[in-house]
Order: C-alpha cells, then sequence, then structure tokens
C-alpha cells in the first residue's frame, strides 16, 4: 500500500512497508485529504485545459503543446529549487533574479569571451551555487530573515546583472547565438519532446527521491517542521539551510541559462516578477510557508496551473495587462479554498487527544514505592559528568554563577530551586546548546568541550526538555530515530525497515501507546512528551538529564519511567532529574541539590532531607501548607453549565459553581479540562449544551463577550497565552482593562493605567515592584502573578484558572494561593484546574474529577484524598 | 534603535552594552555617517533646497511607511501598496476629468479606492486566514490590472486649474503641501499609537496574538484596520504624486513596495511583528530619502542604486537582529 507522493506530509515509515499495524483514522483521513488537494488541483487544471481549448482554436495543437512545455519548464526548474527552500521553512526572493544573471553571463560568456559553450553553462551554473550559497549563509548563520535577505538580494543580483548587460553590443542586429550546442538546451527536441522539458521530468525526479528516501529530505521536513526540535537534535541545521538555497541558487540558474538558449539572447526583462509566480506555484501545489510540508508532484502541479493560465489568456486574447489581474484572482482563489479546507482538519487534531490516551494499563502499581535510594557507595570513584566552577551569564544576569556538581554512574541525582535559580541554563550548557563562561565540564574526569548538540552527545550525554522537542509532522518512528537514521550506502539513503525495527524496540520500553507510524502532531501532549523521552533512549546516553518530564503525564506513565530510570540506573546510565515535584525527588532519586540565585545551596543525600529542609534551602522560609477551610456556606449559584459538547473532547459536561466558592477540576491530560475552561470563556464554539450566570442564559461567543459578563481567564501556557512578551508589567496588566483605563473606550488615560498598575503590584507583591519593567525579564512567578493580576483590576463574577502554579516556584505559588483565597472570601467564583492533585486538595472547597470528557465525581473536599480523585481520574483500574 | 512600543519608557535591566547601544543608536549613526558622505562627495547636498527636495522625495514612502508600519506591527505584511498607489493616482486623475467634479471629490474617491482594496485584504487575512504576503502579492496584480483596465492602459492628463495640483506642487510658506501633509499623518499615527485602544491593541496583537484574543481584543476588525489604513495611506501618496507629475501612468508605484518596506525595515520594525513603531518607521522612511536623493546627485547609475539599496536592507536587519538576540 505505498501513498502516493502526493500526500503533502513527510513520507511516512509505514507507508513504503506496507504497515503492519494501521494508520490511526485521523492520519488516514489527513492523507486522504490531502490527495484530494492535490487531485482536485489536477481536475481543476484538466477543466481549466478544456475551457482555453473550446475558446481558443490555436491552443490544443502541438505547436501550443510544444511551447507550454517549454514554458512550463523554466518556471518548473525554478519552481523545483523554491519548493526546497519552503519545506525548510524558508523563502527565496531572488530566483528571478538569478535567472537574469545566469542568463545574461552565459550570453556574454559565449559572444564576448567566446567561450565554448559547456564552459559557458558552467560557468553561470557555478554562479548560481555561489549565490545560493550566499543567501544561505546569511539566512542560517547570521540568522537573518530569510524574506529579508532573498528581498535584498534580489535587488542586488539584478543590479549586477544588468550591469553585465552590454547593450551596445546585444542590440547589433543579427547579434544572436549561434552556438549550435547551447541553443539545442532551449529549442530542441528528443524523441519529440523539448530537451528543456526532458530535463525538468528528470530534475523533478531526482528531486523527489531526494525529499522522500535520503536523511536530507527527512531532516529538511523535521527543520520546517520544527526548528526548535531540530535544533535540539544533531539535525545539521544550518548546512540544510544552506544547501535548499544553493539548489535554489543552481535551480534558477539552469532557467536561465535554458530561457537564453531559446532567446538565443539574454534578456534584460527576463525574471522580473517571476519570483511571484514560483512562489504562486509551490503554494497553490500545497507547500506551507511556514514549511514542513510540501511535495514535488504538488509543485509540478502548481507551475502546470500557472503556466496554462498565462498560454490560455495570451491565446485568447486577452491583453498583458489584464493578465495579471486574473492571476491575482486565481490565486487567490486557490489559496482560499486551500485555507478554508484546511479549517476542517485543524479541528480533529485537537479533538482526537482524549481517544489516543493509551487506557490504564493493568499490573501497574499506582502507589508510591515506599522509600528511598541508597546514595552511590563513597569508592564509586571518578564521577562519570562533573561540572566545576560552571560560569554563565547573560548581560548581567548571573545565571550560573560558579556551580560545582556531580554525578556517578549508576546514579540518580535531582536538582531543586526556584525558577531563576539556574537550573535551565546549567543544562542547557550541559547539552551543548550554550557554551559556558568559564569554568569545566568532565567526563569520567577528563575536561571536555561541549561545543554543539552533536559534542555532546557524541559524550553520551541525552537531554528531556520541559518544552516538547518533538517535530508534529513526522511519525513516532522518526522523531525518536532523528539524526540516528540507519542508512544503505552513501546519499544518505535510509533503511527503512531498520529504522523501524530500532524505533519499535525503544517504543516498547515505553508500551507502545501509540502506533510507532503515527504522526506525533495527532498524539496527545503526554503521549508527545513520551516520544521525546523516547529519543533521548535512543541516544543509549552514559548520562540522561530529565527537565521535568512528568509535567505532562499521567500518574500511570510517571510509574513507568520511575520503572526505566530504576533500569537505566541498573545498567549504569547516570540520570540527572529536575523536577517541582518534591514527592517524586523523594521517591526517585539518591542525593538532591538545591540551586539558588544561581549558586549551589547543598547537596545532600535524600535520606537525610525533609520536604520542609528542602523548601527551607530553596527558598529561605517556612511554607504554610494547611488545607484551605472548607466552605460549608450556602453559596448562590454564580454559573451552572449543562451537558455541554464539543466534538470528541466534551461530551456532555454539567456543572455548578457558586458565588465565594472555589471548585477545583482534576482529571488526566486530556480529559478535557482546558477544552472545558476554555468553552466557558467563549474561546471555542460548542456543540451543544446551556450555560447560564447568574440565573440568566449565558452564551459567550468569543472571550469578549465572557469578558464583559464578568468572566476571566488564567491560561495554561503562560508565555504562548498569558503575556505579552515586549510589554511592560503596566501593558500586560491594561490588556482586557481598556474600559477601565480609556475615555470613551478610545483614549489610553496614562494616569488611570499607572495607578491600576501600582495597585496590582503591591497586592500581588510583584517583584521588582516596578511597572515599567519588561515582563520577559521576570521569573516565572512572577510572570504568572501577572497574568492573574490583570483580571483581578475587574469586577469579577468568576474567575476561570488553568494550572495556577506550573513552573512556579514554591514563594510565589504561596502568594497566589493567598490571592485566590481572597478573591472568594470577596465573592467571587473560582474554577481552578490543576493536575496536581495535592494543590486541588490544598485550594478547593468542592472537587470535580474529568474523565474523558465527563464529569467522573464530584465531592465535597472534606470527604477527598489522593487515592480516591486518582481512582476517579483513571476510571478506577488499578 | 531598539523596539521600544507605544510606551516609551519600559525599563530593561543592566546597563549599556556595545550590543544595546548598536540597536538604540545605531540608526543615528548609520544615518549620520550618510549624512558625511553625501555631502562631502556633492556640495549641493546640505543646500535648504536639497533638503525640501529630500522632504519632498520622502514625504510619498513615508507617507505608505505609516499604513506599513502598522500592519506589520500586528504581524502581517502589505506588498500591494504600490499597486494601491497607482490606484489611488488613477482613479483621483480619471475623476478629475470627468465635468463637474472637484478636487475634493477627486481625493475622496482616491481614497475610497485605496480603502477598499485595503478590506479586501483584511476579510482575506483576518477572516478567511491566507497568508497575508501571499493575499496582498495576489492583491499587487490585481489592482495593477485594475489600474491597466480603467485606464485603458493610456496616461490620463490632468485637466488645468490650480486646485488639485496644489497637493502635489503647492506651498504653505516655505514646505511643500505634500511634506505638510506627511508631517500631519506622521503626527495623528503617533497619537493613534500611543494615546489609544487601537493603537495599543495593535502592538498587543503583533506581540501575541493568542493572549491578545484571550483578552477580549478583536483581531479580526484590528487587523482588517490596518490593511485599510494601509490602502488609504497608500492612494494618498498616489494622489500626492499624480498631482505632482501632472498625469497618471498605468505603471506608477510599479516596485514602490519594496522601497517602503526597506524605509520601515532599516528603521528597526521587525517583520515578525511585536517591535518598532511608527516613529522608527517615520525615521527609515527618512533614511531611504536621503539615500536615494544622495545617489541621485553624486549621479549613480540606476542600476548600482538597486544595489546599494538592496545592500542597505540586508546589513540593517542583520545588524538589528544581531543587537536583538544580544539584548533580550
Amino acid at each position: 500500500m505505498a501513498e502516493p507522493m502526493a500526500d503533502g506530509n513527510a513520507p511516512s515509515a509505514a507507508a513504503a512497508l506496507g504497515a503492519a499495524k494501521p494508520a490511526p483514522l485521523g492520519q488516514r483521513i489527513e492523507s486522504v485529504v490531502a490527495r484530494a488537494r492535490t487531485q482536485g488541483l489536477a481536475i481543476v487544471l484538466l477543466l481549466l485545459g478544456g475551457f482555453f481549448a473550446a475558446l481558443a482554436p490555436g491552443f490544443a495543437t502541438l505547436d501550443n503543446a510544444d511551447d507550454a512545455l517549454r514554458d512550463l519548464s523554466i518556471l518548473g526548474i525554478l519552481a523545483i529549487g523554491e519548493t526546497f527552500v519552503v519545506i525548510g521553512g524558508g523563502i527565496d526572493l531572488s530566483v528571478g533574479s538569478v535567472l537574469l544573471f545566469a542568463g545574461i553571463i552565459s550570453d556574454d560568456l559565449i559572444r564576448l569571451a567566446g567561450l565554448d559553450a559547456s564552459l559557458a553553462v558552467a560557468v553561470a551554473l557555478a554562479a548560481g551555487c555561489i549565490l545560493g550559497a550566499l543567501n544561505g549563509v546569511l539566512v542560517s548563520r547570521l540568522r537573518i530573515s530569510a524574506f529579508i535577505v532573498t528581498l535584498a538580494s534580489l535587488y542586488i543580483i539584478r543590479g549586477v546583472g544588468l550591469s553585465l548587460y552590454r547593450s551596445d553590443v546585444h542590440n547589433l542586429q543579427a547579434t544572436i547565438i549561434s552556438d549550435d550546442a547551447f541553443i539545442f538546451i532551449g529549442q530542441g527536441d528528443l524523441f519529440g519532446v523539448p530537451l528543456s522539458f526532458i530535463m525538468f521530468a528528470a530534475m523533478l525526479a531526482t528531486g523527489a527521491f531526494l525529499l522522500r528516501r535520503t536523511r536530507f529530505g527527512l531532516h529538511l521536513y523535521a527543520l520546517g517542521g520544527s526548528e526548535l526540535a531540530a535544533r535540539l537534535t544533531r539535525i545539521r541545521v544550518a548546512r540544510i539551510q544552506v544547501a535548499t538555497y544553493v539548489i535554489a541558487g543552481f535551480c534558477a540558474a539552469l532557467a536561465g541559462i535554458i530561457l537564453t538558449a531559446r532567446l538565443q539572447t539574454g534578456a534584460p526583462e527576463a525574471g522580473s516578477g517571476e519570483e511571484f509566480d514560483v512562489i504562486a506555484a509551490v503554494i497553490i501545489g500545497g507547500a506551507s510557508l511556514f514549511g514542513g510540508r510540501g511535495t514535488l508532484v504538488g509543485t509540478l502541479l502548481g507551475a502546470a496551473f500557472i503556466t496554462v493560465l498565462a498560454k490560455g489568456q495570451t491565446l485568447i486574447g486577452v491583453p498583458s495587462n489584464y493578465q495579471s489581474f486574473t492571476r491575482g484572482i486565481v490565486i487567490l482563489a486557490a489559496v482560499s479554498l486551500d485555507v478554508l479546507s484546511q479549517r476542517g482538519m485543524a479541528a480533529p487534531s485537537r479533538l482526537r487527544w482524549g481517544r489516543v490516551l493509551a487506557p490504564a494499563r493493568a499490573g501497574l502499581d499506582p502507589r508510591p514505592v515506599a522509600g528511598t535510594l541508597p546514595p552511590p557507595a563513597s569508592d564509586a570513584g571518578v564521577p562519570v559528568l562533573q561540572t566545576v566552577a560552571l560560569h554563565k551569564s547573560f548581560v548581567e544576569i548571573r545565571a550560573v554563577d560558579g556551580v560545582d556538581f556531580d554525578v556517578f554512574v549508576g546514579e540518580v541525582h535531582a536538582i531543586v530551586g526556584e525558577n531563576g535559580a539556574g537550573k535551565s541554563t546549567l543544562i542547557k550548557m550541559l547539552a551543548g546548546v550554550l557554551v559556558p563562561d568559564s569554568g569545566e565540564v568532565r567526563i569520567d574526569g577528563a575536561p571536555v568541550a561541549l561545543h554543539s548538540v552533536a559534542a555532546a552527545q557524541d559524550h553520551g550525554i541525552a537531554v528531556i526538555y520541559q518544552e516538547r522537542a518533538v517535530v508534529p509532522e513526522l511519525t513516532v518512528a522518526q522523531n525518536i530515530m532523528l539524526g540516528y537514521e540507519p542508512t544503505i550506502g552513501l546519499p544518505g539513503v535510509i533503511d527503512r525497515p531498520a529504522l523501524r525495527r530500532a524505533a519499535e524496540q525503544i517504543w516498547a520500553m515505553l508500551g507502545s501507546p501509540a502506533a510507532a507510524d503515527a504522526v506525533v502532531r495527532d498524539l496527545a501532549p503526554s503521549v508527545q512528551q513520551l516520544v521525546d523521552i523516547a529519543r533521548a533512549l535512543a541516544v543509549k546516553a552514559r548520562v540522561v538529564i530529565m527537565d521535568e518530564p512528568t509535567a505532562a503525564l499521567t500518574h500511570q506513565e510517571t510509574m513507568r519511567l520511575f520503572r526505566i530510570i530504576r533500569e537505566l540506573r541498573q545498567q549504569g546510565t547516570a540520570v540527572i532529574y529536575i523536577s517541582h515535584d518534591l514527592e517524586e525527588i523523594f521517591e526517585i532519586a539518591a542525593r538532591v541539590t538545591v540551586l539558588r540565585d544561581g549558586r549551589r545551596v547543598r547537596t545532600l543525600p535524600v535520606a537525610d532531607v525533609t520536604r520542609a529542609s528542602l523548601i527551607r534551602m530553596m527558598i529561605g522560609r517556612d511554607i504554610d501548607e494547611r488545607a484551605r477551610r472548607g466552605a460549608g456556606r450556602a453559596a448562590p449559584p454564580v454559573l451552572t453549565v449543562n451537558n455541554l459538547r464539543r466534538g470528541a473532547v466534551l461530551d456532555g459536561i454539567g456543572l455548578r459553581v457558586g458565588a465565594g466558592e472555589i471548585l477545583g477540576i482534576a482529571g488526566l491530560v486530556g480529559s478535557g479540562r482546558t477544552e472545558l475552561l476554555r468553552a466557558i470563556f467563549g474561546a471555542d464554539r460548542l456543540d451543544g449544551g446551556e450555560m447560564t450566570l447568574l440565573g440568566r442564559p449565558f452564551a459567550p461567543r468569543s472571550p469578549g463577550d465572557a469578558i464583559v459578563a464578568g468572566l476571566g481567564l488564567v491560561p495554561e501556557d503562560r508565555g504562548g497565552e498569558g503575556l505579552v512578551p515586549g510589554f511592560s508589567i503596566a501593558e500586560n496588566l491594561s490588556l482586557p482593562n481598556y474600559d477601565l483605563i480609556a475615555a470613551r473606550a478610545v483614549w489610553l488615560v496614562p494616569a488611570r493605567e499607572s495607578r491600576l498598575a501600582a495597585r496590582m503590584v503591591a497586592r500581588l507583591r510583584i517583584e521588582p515592584p516596578v511597572p515599567r519593567w519588561q515582563t520577559s525579564h521576570l521569573s516565572g512567578g512572577n510572570q504568572q502573578k501577572v497574568v492573574l493580576a490583570k483580571w483581578l483590576a475587574r469586577d469579577l463574577r468568576l474567575l476561570l484558572i488553568d494550572e495556577p502554579t506550573h513552573g512556579v516556584d514554591v514563594g510565589a505559588r504561596e502568594e497566589i494561593y493567598r490571592v485566590i483565597d481572597e478573591l472568594a472570601t470577596a465573592g467571587a467564583a473560582v474554577v481552578v484546574v490543576s493536575s496536581y492533585l495535592p494543590e486541588i486538595l490544598r485550594i478547593s472547597d468542592r472537587i470535580l474529577v474529568m474523565r474523558e470528557g465527563r464529569v467522573a465525581l464530584e465531592i465535597d473536599r472534606v470527604e477527598a484524598s489522593e487515592e480516591i480523585l486518582l481512582q476517579a481520574a483513571t476510571g478506577g483500574a488499578a | 534603535m531598539s523596539g521600544a512600543t507605544a510606551s516609551q519608557t519600559r525599563l530593561r535591566q543592566g546597563r549599556m552594552t556595545p550590543a544595546r547601544a548598536l540597536a538604540r543608536y545605531g540608526f543615528y549613526g548609520a544615518l549620520l555617517v550618510l549624512l558625511v558622505v553625501f555631502a562631502s562627495l556633492s556640495p549641493s547636498f546640505l543646500t535648504v533646497t536639497n533638503g525640501l527636495n529630500i522632504l519632498q522625495q520622502t514625504s510619498t514612502i513615508g507617507i505608505m511607511a505609516i499604513g506599513e508600519t502598522f500592519v506589520i506591527l500586528t504581524g502581517g505584511i502589505d506588498i500591494s501598496v504600490g499597486s494601491v498607489l497607482g490606484l489611488g493616482g488613477m482613479v483621483a486623475a480619471l475623476v478629475m476629468r470627468e465635468p463637474g467634479a472637484g478636487p475634493v471629490t477627486a481625493v475622496a474617491l482616491g481614497m475610497a479606492a485605496g480603502i477598499l482594496v485595503g478590506l479586501c485584504n483584511g476579510l482575506l487575512i483576518a477572516r478567511v486566514g491566507i497568508d497575508p504576503f501571499i493575499t496582498t502579492l495576489a492583491m499587487l496584480s490585481v489592482v495593477r490590472g485594475v489600474v491597466y483596465i480603467i485606464s485603458n492602459q493610456y496616461n490620463v492628463d490632468l485637466p488645468e486649474g490650480p486646485g488639485f495640483s496644489w497637493l502635489g506642487r503647492g506651498h504653505i510658506g516655505p514646505v511643500p503641501v505634500a511634506v505638510g501633509i506627511f508631517l500631519a499623518l506622521f503626527v495623528a499615527a503617533m497619537v493613534l499609537e500611543r494615546r489609544t485602544t487601537i493603537g495599543r491593541s495593535i502592538h498587543a496583537i503583533g506581540g501575541n496574538r493568542r493572549a491578545s484574543y484571550l483578552c477580549g481584543l478583536p483581531l479580526a476588525g484590528v487587523r482588517t484596520a490596518t490593511y485599510a489604513l494601509s490602502g488609504a495611506l497608500a492612494a494618498v501618496a498616489g494622489i500626492i504624486l499624480t498631482s505632482q507629475v501632472g498625469l497618471a501612468v498605468p505603471y506608477q508605484g510599479t516596485g514602490y513596495e519594496l522601497d517602503v518596506i526597506a524605509a520601515v525595515v532599516v528603521g528597526g520594525v521587525s517583520l515578525t511583528g511585536g517591535a518598532g513603531s511608527v516613529l522608527v518607521g517615520a525615521l527609515g522612511s527618512i533614511f531611504i530619502g536621503v539615500l536615494m536623493n544622495g545617489m541621485a546627485l553624486v549621479d549613480v547609475p540606476a542600476i548600482w542604486q538597486m544595489v546599494i539599496q538592496g545592500a542597505v536592507i540586508i546589513t540593517a536587519v542583520a545588524l538589528y537582529g544581531v543587537a536583538r538576540s544580544r539584548t533580550s
């Protein structure tokens, strides 16, 4: 069951092999739609051709076909190069200029310098490659926007090319290129088919092979799909980017040569505006300007479409200036259809999360394993990994300030600390992502230089990051083996069966919670995190660093992970484990190091510390961990929700929450909690159900409606959805409050804005208490306070909070709990979603447990416990 | 210059470092260098007459740059401005030829045409969801086609008479009217940006679209408004240009979009949105205006002017990019 190339996605390992397991339904639907898009395009193309054939007698003739094929070849070759660039997430606007340039210098070399045609062609092609390489270097090494670089080189190359066009010579009559060999390139036929078309077809085939079967192609799709993920693996991002631009330059030069050969003279107006046609062809063909998608078959159809359109219009007598009008309309129509057809696709991906979660597996013990692990024996010898006086500063901030750290073979060493303590920076230095300012990293006692991710991996260090570093467009198997694909032979052709076997072996260690050929984009976040973990295991590291690995995991998955960590220990792998969850540390680690303000406070065997003493070391004071007094009072209802439905994620939810009450919502990741909050807030559309607010029907069609009605939402993803990074504290606090600080809804009043900011900064104890401070320079905890505070300025009836203290240090956590408590006491209703059960138990009056889009349990705080909640969340399977 | 938004007084930690200095003052340094170079190469550069020339040339690009800045600040882009310039001028000229139509009607209809194009862009980009680059690229073709169609591919002469030509050739005291319009629009834009909710919303949406959505900001409305504004201002520039030249040429404005984007980028507006301001966009226009004027005075061949402009763009963006990554 081989998928045709026109599936619009990265090559699927399963497809080529004849899948042992059927691809998940969602993935099959998406490839059908992608194929339909391409088939739809082919049909439109045929209709268009028929239309023109009917209207213009000269259209359906061999002469015209010959002409059209030559036109198509030139545009098509240009588009092949552009496709590579666009898949990688870049863009090349200079291709028209390179075409011009190559055409003119080949003409000059043949006629003015008297060079042999083959030599002139070689020089022109080389020039194209060099120009492409220059583009590539500027984009990848200097990290300048591709749009700007190629826009500027469009100017520059065109200018230089035109200056080489000696019009005095070229305009002499009867002076055209007469070199027969050269002319043949543009005008000749082979077996009745234009030579240029044969060249185009050959390049198409080569390019397609490169994209679908080689490592280069796979890494290119990976890079386009997620540059972050690509940078965190061995993928040589810069090299691949430069290569795509070189390919584009080569193709543009070739196209220029063919055009010059066809016209028998270099043409100064050539290529002008060509870049628009090329990009249109590529986009119509299914590629995305965001990268990670696109096929050469699509590009072929897109280029054919543009060519037929242009030719047809000319033949039916449309003046060239009207053609520009119709071309624009057609492109708009094509792309609109593309976008609209994709709208229907975006939703299914989200909806499937709930279903893809693996059911609770038999044999897993949900109760924590008692006891802690002993520290390594004192004669353990030289540590496998050690840092000595490691320093790293960013401008003024000393992120890591002389840290000594070590971990031994077979040890699990935990690192704890508040946000801003330096944990992330330390990890990035060990991973080869950042270079230390001073200090040493030693492996087995010998100093090493970890100057790149590949270098760190070669030394046996693997990292599992907090941000999921997976490439959504690729499959599970491809992600796991990313950078380590087994190949056959020289050009990096991937050995697909071997890749699949290797990936499945590792995936099985994690219980294979999804098909190995499932596309990662369709999986639940917790499963995606497992893919990340699998990739680290694939590296067969000596040291595995895990940064908050259980953040998105269910309890079963966490237990499974701990099992794996214990196995790694047995095998002699060292594990560095970073977590905010102190319970996990007590369970899994042998030693723990506390970091504070970039320095190491202490390193102790876990057996010698208590939770309280750890917290004290982290922040320097004690924490009040008493549970909130349960409400128990009559609470007039603020919000009632009845039978809420949204696709497969929300399956008939009902709840109520009263004034002054805090409703906690627990559940596994993927149970629909975030979607529930968003639906209540009007951020997503509902398929069914009713809500009432203060007794009246409530159906917000947008967050604006909800806000006007007195609601607020603190989203889960602080960075992505909570704050505007370039704004100050005050500006972020004002974001939903323009009605409060503006006169007549239009004019901002600075005095009102500063008063609001000052009030909130004081109330939440935001550090530093300077409203003009840019929020991107705040710690995670203070950022979360800002996200919360902007709602507190309003007259809230109901505040929805999704993960109030995710990634927040202990001190800030307490202040956030205090504020939530005050809010409820003042009479507002609060709904809190949290994955951290102690937190739910700490602050809620009543608790709801969600499971697979429904309410599994509703219980008062006083009757609840972690076990009860967990059982309800997992369906009671133990 | 750093990407300061409406609130210029946002504090950053730490003291001045070379990277910070570059980001904040590099632009002024480069402008100074430019002025010095041209002054030494051409004696007529630093004269009042030439100064007014520069301002006149800058006004066209500057007016368009104001609109383009707003669009780019939200994370979009408008490549159709060159064609809309042509459309505005052509519509105004055609209206002026109608008996009984005065300059006011001509200007109004010209601007209306620009706003209409902007609304179409906004509809396709903000409501249908097509990529702004592709949409405005296609619109560039469509609008240029319309210009050719309505003019039947001929130049359109303006009828004799003072009214309309005042815009392009008149003076208020020593200052050309075009420059006066540019300055007035600039001031209005600054007020819009810093003192109104819509101005703040533009910066917010560019900085973090999802956060803005969840705070109830009207995304589609604001974005559409920026495209409408961009279209209106491009049309105004076209009207002024037509008035200056005395006739509307169908290919007028071809290629101007690149000049406008160059101006905005050189000033320091980030193409990904969320960094920059109307002020820096306008300053960038002055830079480009000075550059083009200087190159013409020094008799740089047209072809090499293209090359230099391209090099300027790359250098500016490279330096800003490096400076920004070192300061955050």
